[in-house]
């Protein structure tokens, strides 16, 4: 069975199938993707493979592989962390502030950044970490 | 006043439009989505805290050294990667202990994460980073 081309709307034929497809797409990436904030500085997350997953960290502490650091959007030395964080602290969540370290990042250069959050007051801290895919190195 | 009605109304001036909102929305989502699982290890950093809250000499100390290349040792005896787990319920429950976490000087972040999941895992005692 064929059916005849309508007449006299030859614009509409290519337009409403693209709408489709991009309307798919959105709905897509808005379901599949979460929206996650993009640190200042290159920080590659730690991997875990079975820690509780959690949503993107939201105003986290950054630490960068080569000890930058990194605080609700600004760089901050060590001092400067203590000071801002012990201001959030009342506002903070249980006192649990989220943190992202580089996994490259040797033990000895996290010990300072540990020791300012201890001085503003932080007993707990959240690691933020990487889920890693099943069956990856 | 007379408004004069349109009596032939174009569908595909309003539709473009469309298109343009929803291309843009799309644009948006796709750069600002991200497809990242991310997963959360909590840890006490020990240190100060409330003064006299918790009184943490009830509990035994299990110190677990951290060094590269997952090689760990628990109160000094090396221990490898598989029987972390087992060695920290060896020396006690959550109840009678908390575990020390001590890098050395060639750990990085991954090794002591990696050291971190396995202790809350085993669940025999909170984990507290030394510094």
């Amino acid at each position: 069975m064929r059916l005849a081309p309508r007449p006299g709307r030859p614009a509409d034929d290519g337009i409403v199938p693209l709408i489709n497809i991009v309307f798919l797409l959105l709905i897509f990436f808005l379901i599949a993707g979460t929206i996650a904030p993009r640190p200042e500085i290159a920080v590659a997350y730690p991997e875990t493979r079975e820690s509780p997953v959690t949503r993107p960290p939201a105003d986290a502490v950054f630490v960068s592989s080569g000890s930058y650091i990194s605080y609700r959007g600004a760089a901050v030395d060590t001092g400067g962390l203590t000071a801002m964080v012990a201001a959030d602290l009342p506002r903070l969540s249980d006192d649990h502030l989220p943190v992202v370290v580089d996994r490259s990042l040797p033990a000895r250069e996290l010990s300072p950044v540990l020791n300012a959050l201890t001085v503003a007051g932080v007993t707990r801290v959240r690691l933020i970490t990487l889920r890693a895919r099943k069956g990856g190195p | 006043m007379r408004l004069d009605r349109g009596t032939r109304v174009r569908r595909t001036t309003s539709l473009t439009s469309l298109v343009d909102v929803v291309f843009l929305l799309l644009l948006f989502f796709m750069l600002a989505s991200s497809f990242s699982r991310f997963s959360v290890i909590e840890v006490g950093l020990g240190g100060t805290g409330a003064p006299g809250a918790a009184a943490p000499s009830a509990l035994d100390t299990v110190l677990l050294s951290v060094d590269a290349n997952g090689r760990y040792s628990v109160n000094g005896a090396g221990v490898e990667t598989g029987g972390l787990a087992s060695a920290l319920r060896r020396t006690g429950s959550a109840d009678t202990q908390r575990i020390l976490l001590r890098a050395t000087a060639r750990a990085t972040t991954q090794d002591i994460v990696s050291a971190l999941e396995i202790a809350r895992s085993a669940a025999a005692g909170d984990v507290i980073l030394a510094r």
